[in-house]
């Protein structure tokens, strides 16, 4: 063979990997926002619930993969090489979100929290979610309540934007009324629920 | 070695003949002692006693008695005799060697024994003329026998016979292993690969014979790669690798169910050279404090790390002595020693708080200790809830005790090869079982106080599909389990489930030996959970 530059090529490995480690958090904005963590053994995921229900599932994989040609190899730069490396996090990203979509979807069904008829995002759907949603208060302040995010189908927020630009300065005042009220009914039960983890005989 | 009823080996493999050269060499006599009597088992010897370091041996480091029932004694030296070393430190011994009856209930004091002088090295010409001469004479009903560099060459090779490493990238693993730099931590995932390999558990036709050697050959190679460590009396890395082998061979002994002459007297070997070593440390701690081994300005950041690794293995030994009610369990309440272990405990993960659930299982029932174990088992979950519990800002940042102070060294350094990006807010591997613990010491007011934060952690732990899998240092298959507690939890329902855990899902081996769970613990700190914790403390229960 033709000698090589190991070393250097497991750099370039590295420097590829995180590269795909990042696109995959770019392109799968749901998950990067959940706390990721390293599973070091096991083939399985389970949670056992406070009322004895015990779900296991098996680990998911999310693989992809890319071919360069020997030609290509010959003249191939290397934002050539981050743009297959990118087709890939895109893939795997998509995989991934899907997967977690699915369940999130099948979680929500179960439990039956689901808005009655399915309507359009608008500001008055996001009010009709909020007041069937845990919200938590950061530090315990009902001047901080920690808000869900929203995700939406492609163009969804465009729409939603353009509601609210269309809103008249009372509309908008009557909608930021409603929804610290719904806000205090929450802070409401925060404090129950709080009040009601404890020890008792 | 070479009495009459022992097999000559044949030596088949000129490397690993090299790399046993190499070790040997390079070892003292403390350093091939366990090797020596794991020899001697393999070769239908009983093993009686095995003493290292003691002035109490009277000469005699080894005692075991060969299949006819013959008493044999035995003095192991390092390195070459020459006729001053001979005549200054060597004969004297000898003379008690061969002039003091053997102390032992199994051995009759009127039986002669066969005497032995043992070395890596050589015994120089002059030297043996001398031997043979007092052999002629004042030695004549009871000559000694010498063996030498050679006679231990040869008998270690016999034990891996037909066990070698299989192919070269195997070969290359052990050369790897046994040219490790012995002042740092061991490579725990390359030495248990490579055991693992040597042990063949995977083979489930195996003959039980075969399985002995298998663990005579783990015994030679875990020996080998703990040479580097034991030179630079680097004695927690060397307890680490002997804590590796022992496990590993509980795993095969469990997985085949195998009776005790197959591994019993392996474990007997390593389970006291995991003590004696630890004990050297301890001694060394005692004598010159721990600020002796910190000579370098590199060393300032580093001293609290290498303070806490060094504590954790003699806190480790104290516990296991006061669960085998070894008396020497009460240096942790002495207060000529207490003083050299302060700030020896830093939080750096949950794996840096077994010390300190050690030391609780110990106060807890010492008189007037028990406010300490509380004390101790309160701050793991103070810190936990403080660290990881949902009021932090940002990422939980306690790392599960699948990380040890290797990494969070590197982590603080900023030395990591890998971005680390891990969250753990609401979560814990501990928090379960230290309530637990907790628990069974009535501590109802401060779980009560704390119960609020508690209930939001998520508690989690590996359950391994086959329960022997927990001697494992990965497995396969197996659930990553979280639990979520009750909001509102009933105290009763607590303290029932507390007093239900008694390890029974433990494997049989450590149920056996609880005095080894400690290390094991330590070395294995992701497999501390309700079980063993639930275990450890009935273990300790006085």
């Amino acid at each position: 063979m033709i000698t090589d530059f190991p070393e250097v090529k497991r750099e370039l490995q590295k420097a590829m990997n995180i590269a795909l480690q990042d696109g995959v958090k770019q392109n799968a904005p749901m998950l990067s926002m959940v706390g990721g963590k390293t599973l070091h053994e096991g083939d399985s995921m389970g949670v056992l619930h406070e009322d004895g229900r015990h779900v296991v599932n098996p680990l998911q994989y999310a693989e992809s993969q890319f071919s360069v040609s020997r030609e290509e190899m010959m003249s191939m730069k290397p934002d050539e090489l981050m743009a297959k490396v990118n087709t890939v996090a895109v893939d795997m990203a998509g995989q991934m979100e899907r997967n977690l979509f699915q369940s999130l979807d099948e979680s929500i069904k179960e439990s039956g929290n689901t808005i009655p008829g399915n309507p359009e995002l608008s500001p008055d759907s996001i009010l009709v979610a909020l007041q069937m949603i845990v919200v938590d208060f950061e530090d315990d302040d009902r001047s901080k309540p920690v808000m869900p995010t929203i995700v939406t189908a492609p163009g969804g927020y465009e729409k939603l934007k353009e509601q609210e630009d269309r809103a008249s300065e009372e509309e908008k005042k009557d909608y930021k009324a409603r929804q610290e009220a719904i806000l205090d009914k929450k802070f409401q039960e925060h404090l129950a629920d709080l009040e009601s983890r404890k020890i008792v005989d | 070695m070479n009495p009459d009823n022992i097999k000559q080996p044949e030596t088949k493999d000129p490397f690993l003949q090299r790399a046993i050269e190499h070790w040997l060499d390079s070892a003292n006599e403390l350093g091939y002692q366990p090797l020596f009597c794991e020899w001697l088992i393999t070769n239908n010897y009983i093993l009686k006693y095995s003493i290292k370091n003691t002035h109490f041996e009277q000469g005699k480091d080894v005692v075991a008695v060969s299949a006819d029932g013959t008493p044999h004694a035995f003095q192991l030296k390092g390195g070459p005799i020459n006729l001053k070393r001979w005549r200054e430190e060597v004969k004297p011994e000898i003379d008690i060697l061969i002039g003091g009856a053997i102390q032992h209930p199994d051995i009759d004091k009127s039986s002669p024994h066969i005497s032995y002088l043992v070395t890596n090295g050589e015994i120089e010409d002059n030297v043996r003329v001398e031997i043979i001469s007092l052999n002629e004479k004042a030695w004549k009903d009871t000559p000694l026998h010498c063996w030498t560099r050679g006679d231990l060459l040869n008998g270690f090779q016999q034990m891996a016979e037909g066990i070698l490493p299989k192919d070269a990238v195997t070969y290359k693993k052990l050369i790897d292993l046994i040219f490790a730099d012995g002042t740092g931590f061991p490579d725990y995932a390359k030495i248990y690969g490579f055991l693992f390999e040597i042990l063949n558990p995977r083979d489930t036709a195996r003959a039980k014979e075969q399985r002995k050697r298998d663990i005579a050959a783990a015994v030679l190679y875990a020996n080998m790669i703990v040479g580097p460590y034991r030179v630079t009396k680097n004695h927690a890395s060397t307890v680490r690798v002997m804590t590796m082998l022992l496990s590993s061979i509980f795993y095969v002994a469990d997985k085949y169910d195998l009776e005790d002459k197959y591994w019993l007297k392996s474990y007997e070997i390593i389970w006291s050279d995991i003590q004696s070593t630890a004990i050297l440390l301890e001694d060394e701690i005692s004598t010159d404090g721990f600020d002796a081994s910190f000579n370098s300005p590199l060393d300032t950041d580093l001293i609290p790390f290498r303070k806490h690794s060094a504590a954790s293995i003699v806190y480790a030994l104290k516990l296991a002595q006061f669960i085998k009610g070894d008396a020497a369990w009460k240096s942790v309440v002495d207060p000529a020693v207490v003083p050299k272990y302060k700030e020896s405990i830093l939080v750096w993960g949950e794996a840096s708080f077994v010390p300190l659930i050690m030391l609780s299982l110990i106060f807890k029932d010492v008189p007037g200790g028990k406010v300490t174990a509380v004390s101790l088992l309160k701050s793991v979950v103070t810190q936990i809830l403080q660290t990881n519990g949902r009021h932090v800002k940002g990422k939980g940042a306690l790392v599960p005790p699948y990380y040890d102070i290797d990494f969070a060294v590197k982590l603080s350094f900023e030395m990591l090869e890998a971005e680390f990006d891990d969250d753990y807010k609401y979560h814990s591997y501990y928090l379960k079982s230290v309530i637990e613990l907790l628990t069974r010491l009535n501590q109802r007011d401060f779980i009560s106080e704390q119960w609020r934060e508690i209930s939001f952690m998520r508690f989690d732990e590996l359950v391994p599909e086959n329960p022997n899998d927990f001697l494992l240092w990965r497995t396969e298959h197996g659930e990553n389990r979280t639990t979520l507690p009750k909001k509102e939890n009933s105290w009763a329902e607590m303290e029932k489930e507390a007093v239900s855990l008694k390890g029974e899902s433990l494997p049989s081996t450590l149920r056996r030996f609880p005095e080894f769970i400690p290390f094991f613990v330590t070395v294995f700190p992701f497999r501390l959970n309700s079980e063993l914790l639930g275990y450890l403390y009935l273990a300790s229960k006085k």
